[in-house]
């Protein structure tokens, strides 16, 4: 495998039972180490990407033609047993709300210990140094005490940030984090933006980052897709996206953005480096 | 959620020593169950008796406490095997759905509608004649344990098709979890506080199913008491108002149905 | 819980009806209430066969010859006399003269042809017919004039005269059927579920001393009413005026309340009873059979069982030791000389140690080793008899034998009883209606249903059932009643003897009366406390009050 090839490309379609087409021709390329945006309504089928990534749709009763190459194996033609070895380990994902991602029921320590016993067989110290690398990676403590909670004793961002320490338990080679800050607030969002900006660049995950809000995925990320009624109608990096919108949704879009009603820009135009943005982001 | 704890504590603690009162009801009382002092039929308490006799003059208190032996003991096992039994197949239909959850629902409905005292009488009639009286209070219990699943099927059912469509059964597939890992560790820790909730609404189901049927002359055969054929004896109430402590059994049961509802921790306490 | 929902429905809708009956129903004139405890089958009297339609028949049929049921003679009713054949087949009646049915159709020795014509069809399907049935043949009845009636049988038939008492008239030519009758009362109103409307018969023969016509009551109303809870609160509210066959918890509630009002008319015909199953077909270990075939055993049982304390402890006193299958109320045919029930455990153990039996550690075991326990079924919900079977079961462990008691719904154990034979001993009651033994037939006849510890028998099992076989068929072969009682009363006492029904008790015949009705003579007979309905009274100033 060459260095150059992308670390995932995919040109798939997907039907459900009951509704055809749910995506059309959708081509994605992510390279490694890159953040890629992909921005969509909701409804315009981001979560069926995601879960059709994870090779996580057949319980779902559709079906999804194409290919689906991930360091140039297709997932697609890949055994159920083949995918479990994949999930979790080299392909990860964060959701939307940690309340329901989080199981109600176990302790923060015993889920993640559930995460590293899917993919490890090793002793219980091993995982134990995993567990506290991936919590220091998320700026959670990794205490006996922090450790015995329930996933409702935490805050918002605290559960987002265990959720994301479960995913790079194994240091994946991609992340997907599917609508990931939607349900924080501004706060909490921002820094969980730095945080997925920081990881990408401390562990070299390349990061496909699924929002409605293109805002906080200008502020992130390295290229942008715009999904639209199960279809990408355009991709470019964010300059070219809010530079000049090809796509009439695009440019609606991009119209629609709030303005920061203090510090007005002449154009409403953000161009900077991601990092810079994100800071500019922090206050909304 | 002071008062609640409290009142918890104090009802667990009532429990126990009514359960303590059936296990050791030997020493409690000098008198055998059986025993019948035929001179005194229906004799008003006194230091001898405490509760007084019944219309066989066999002590009252003693057969409250060996009653309470047969119904403490055994409503829970009947209630253990109904909810096993209801959490499997409940799981089962919630978690596999399809052709295997409308047939384990269809079964449900229909030995709900299925009459649970003609069964029982069936049951009796097809029981050999010469078991024991504490065969036959055995096999009672297990046969309403065997019969008495439905009702618990359909809550567990519930539960089990919330959790299939859950983020978090998604996340623990999505992070490449083994199936014995998502069911031990992901379904059934979601699934335990909806299991021991059935098991505990149903032990005073079943304490009272079991009286229902000895007023019936179905329960537990003469002269093994239980609180349901002592409730029997009390069943003319006109003559409740003159002996008072006839109620006792009945009052002994209330107690034990209302601690049963406040020992386990409410659902809020429970998170 | 679904039985106790169904049971708390069930509650509710009795409640319901309870607060749905108007208290204390407006009155007009003068009207006897009480209750049916069934719907009456039929009112056609040639068809009675159940308590409820017997009651209706007793009130309104007219009969040639009447059964006192106080000192339980005959009496003339509308035969004015009777002679019966020396060879007891032929009975010649001579009727009363100017009697009317209900309807005014006059009433004449044709209406008696007519009546036992019918009934001795064998098209009808008279159970009332059967008892005159002892032979192959037809009946022969003349009318040599319009107040004489000649029946001829072409067998003998013993107690003939009583028999009659059963026999309600018909008349031959009213439009009405058998609507229209000769007794007391006609039936004039019937709700089916609800009640019988009976109203005073105007061409009632009878008049009492001072020439009034009888019966004095205007109306009678029959609540057809199976809950006997309600009936005694009925009562008790004064809306029924009396009671029959009442229990004796009931009664000794009702003693406490209000004593005048509980009648107890003493000993009664019905009795509860105990057997083993002796039968070749049943589906018993043969040590078993072997004991219940064992007359000591039996004995031994019988000897072992406390009846004294029985009727004391289960029927609070209102009930007494039973001899045999003939209540001592039944003045003609009990046998006076029989033994006296008695309790002794000790000549029970003699008499088991004799047949083969001994003690090991407080357990009888027979002569092969196996401890000596068994199974007595009795019927579900009937409180009584469980009772009764708990009792026997501490006397029993007494001389070392483990009983164990097992209730079963009527239809499973009928089941058991009679086909599949599948018990050890069952626990049961018999209702006597007939005081001629010849209603016991199938009771005592090795081939008849109603032997119940072995019924069926081609031939007979043992040489004292061979006897009794014989003493049934030579009394019903008899006119001559002292014959037949002696016959009778060696029956009574091979049963004594072989204790093939251990008999445990004699239930009193227990009846409410309200201080409302005056002449009420409650007796043990059936209709206890109805018999003598014609000289019945209401006191009009309790009436008033009864509303209360």
């Amino acid at each position: 495998m060459n260095i150059q090839d992308p670390l995932l490309a995919a040109n798939f379609s997907v039907d459900y039972r009951s509704k055809t087409s749910v995506l059309r021709n959708i081509s994605l390329r992510i390279q490694r180490q890159e953040i890629l945006g992909l921005v969509g309504q909701s409804g315009s089928g981001k979560s069926t990407l995601s879960l059709a990534l994870m090779g996580l749709l057949s319980s779902k009763s559709a079906t999804v033609h194409g290919e689906i190459l991930f360091r140039g194996e297709d997932l697609l033609k890949c055994s159920e047993k083949g995918l479990r070895s994949i999930r979790g380990k080299e392909i990860s994902i964060v959701l939307q709300s940690p309340l329901s991602a989080l199981n109600p029921a176990l302790s923060i320590g015993s889920q993640l210990a559930e995460a590293w016993k899917a993919h490890e067989q090793g002793n219980d110290r091993e995982g134990q140094s995993s567990i506290q690398s991936a919590l220091t990676s998320v700026a959670l403590p990794h205490d006996k005490e922090f450790l015995r909670r329930r996933p409702s004793q935490l805050s918002v961002g605290q559960g987002q940030r265990v959720s994301i320490a479960m995913a790079i338990l194994h240091r994946p080679a991609l992340l997907l984090a599917d609508e990931a800050t939607s349900a924080l607030d501004p706060i909490t969002q921002s820094e969980i933006l730095t945080l997925f900006a920081r990881l990408n660049r401390e562990l070299d995950t390349a990061i496909l980052y699924i929002s409605h809000d293109l805002l906080s995925v200008a502020a992130l990320c390295h290229r942008i897709c715009i999904l639209h009624e199960g279809q990408i109608v355009e991709c470019g990096t964010s300059e070219a996206i809010f530079g000049s919108p090809q796509h009439e949704y695009t440019r609606k879009l991009v119209a629609a953005l709030p303005s920061p009603p203090l510090k007005k820009t002449s154009n409403g135009r953000q161009t900077q480096s991601a990092e810079r943005s994100l800071e500019e982001v922090a206050p909304y | 959620m002071k008062v609640r704890r409290a009142l918890r504590f104090l009802c667990r603690g009532a429990l126990l020593a009514t359960l303590a009162l059936g296990l050791f009801a030997g020493s409690f009382t000098p008198y055998s169950y059986a025993h019948q002092f035929r001179g005194i039929p229906n004799a008003a308490p006194s230091a001898a008796h405490w509760l007084g006799t019944d219309a066989l003059g066999r002590d009252l208190f003693t057969r409250l406490v060996y009653g309470t032996r047969v119904s403490l003991l055994l409503a829970p096992a009947a209630a253990l095997i109904a909810s096993i039994i209801a959490a499997i197949l409940g799981a089962i239909a919630g978690l596999r759905g399809g052709w295997l959850e409308k047939i384990i629902l269809a079964c449900a409905d229909l030995s709900m509608s299925l009459p649970l005292l003609f069964v029982l009488i069936a049951l009796r009639s097809v029981l050999p004649l010469d078991v024991s009286p504490v065969l036959s209070v055995i096999a009672t219990f297990l046969a309403l344990g065997l019969i008495g699943w439905p009702a618990s099927v359909r809550v567990v059912w519930a539960a089990s098709r919330d959790l299939r469509d859950s983020d978090h059964l998604l996340l623990a597939q999505a992070l490449g979890y083994r199936r014995s890992q998502i069911l031990f560790h992901q379904v059934l820790p979601c699934l335990r506080p909806v299991f021991l909730a059935q098991f505990w609404i149903s032990i005073p189901l079943f304490i009272l199913t079991e009286a229902t049927l000895s007023m019936l002359g179905l329960g537990v055969m003469e002269p093994l008491p239980s609180w349901g054929n002592l409730l029997r004896g009390s069943e003319d109430f006109s003559a409740m108002a003159a002996n008072p402590w006839r109620l006792v059994p009945l009052l002994v049961l209330v107690h034990t149905v209302i601690c049963f509802q406040f020992i386990f921790p409410g659902s809020e306490e429970i998170a | 819980m679904r039985c106790s929902r169904r049971s708390s429905a069930l509650l509710l809708a009795l409640f319901s009806f309870l607060f749905s009956t108007p208290a204390g129903r407006a009155q007009s004139g003068e009207e006897l209430h009480f209750c049916l405890h069934s719907e009456p089958k039929t009112f056609n009297p040639i068809l009675v066969d159940d308590e409820a339609s017997e009651n209706v028949r007793y009130l309104t049929g007219g009969v040639l010859i009447r059964v006192n049921r106080q000192t339980q003679a005959l009496e003339p009713a509308l035969a004015e006399s009777w002679q019966v054949s020396r060879d007891g087949r032929k009975i010649t009646f001579h009727l009363r003269k100017g009697l009317y049915f209900s309807d005014g159709t006059p009433f004449s020795s044709e209406d008696v042809a007519f009546t036992m014509r019918l009934l001795m069809d064998p098209e009808t399907h008279s159970a009332t017919g059967d008892a005159f049935r002892t032979g192959a043949g037809s009946i022969a009845v003349q009318t040599p004039s319009p107040d004489v009636v000649v029946v001829s049988f072409p067998a003998l038939v013993a107690g003939l005269e009583r028999l009659f008492d059963q026999v309600a008239i018909l008349s031959s030519k009213s439009p009405k059927k058998e609507m229209s009758v000769l007794g007391p009362y006609y039936v004039s109103d019937y709700v089916p579920g609800s009640y019988v409307l009976l109203r005073r018969n105007l061409n009632y023969w009878k008049h009492d001393a001072q020439g009034k016509p009888l019966p004095y009551i205007e109306t009678v109303r029959l609540d057809i009413q199976r809950n006997r809870d309600i009936e005694l609160l009925r009562f008790r509210r004064g809306e029924l005026q009396l009671i029959n066959r009442l229990d004796a918890e009931q009664f000794d509630r009702l003693q406490k309340d209000s004593p005048g009002v509980a009648r107890n008319a003493g000993t009664g015909l019905d009795g509860e009873e105990l057997w083993f199953n002796q039968t070749a077909a049943a589906n018993l270990p043969d040590y078993k059979k072997k004991w219940f075939q064992t007359t000591a055993f039996r004995q031994a049982v019988s000897l072992s069982i406390n009846r004294t304390d029985l009727a004391r402890v289960v029927f609070d006193g209102y009930a007494t030791p039973a001899y045999g299958p003939v209540s001592p109320s039944n003045h003609f045919w009990f046998n006076t000389s029989l033994p006296a029930p008695k309790h002794d455990p000790q000549a029970a153990l003699l008499l088991l140690s004799r047949g083969g039996f001994h003690l090991e550690n407080g357990t009888l075991k027979d002569s092969a080793g196996h401890s000596v326990e068994f199974t007595v079924i009795t019927n579900s919900g009937n409180t009584t008899r469980e009772k009764m079977a708990t009792m026997i079961q501490q006397d029993l462990s007494e001389i070392g034998i483990a009983l164990k008691v097992v209730t079963l719904d009527f239809p499973s154990l009928i089941e058991r009883i009679t086909r599949t034979f599948d018990y050890d001993a069952c626990l049961l009651g018999l209702v006597n209606t007939d005081l001629d033994p010849n209603g016991q037939m199938t009771v005592w006849l090795s081939s008849g249903e109603d032997h119940q510890w072995n019924p069926h028998q081609k031939s007979p099992a043992t040489p004292w059932e061979a006897e009794i076989d014989k003493l049934m068929q030579e009394q019903a072969s008899t006119p001559d009643e002292k014959l037949r009682k002696a016959k009778f009363d060696r029956v009574q006492q091979i049963v004594a003897e072989q204790q093939p029904f251990i008999y445990l008790i004699n239930k009193n015949a227990l009846s409410a009366v309200s201080a409302s009705l005056s002449g009420a003579a409650p007796v043990a007979l059936n209709p206890q406390a109805f018999w003598n309905i014609e000289t019945l009274r209401l006191k009009p100033s309790q009436e008033m009050g009864a509303s209360k």
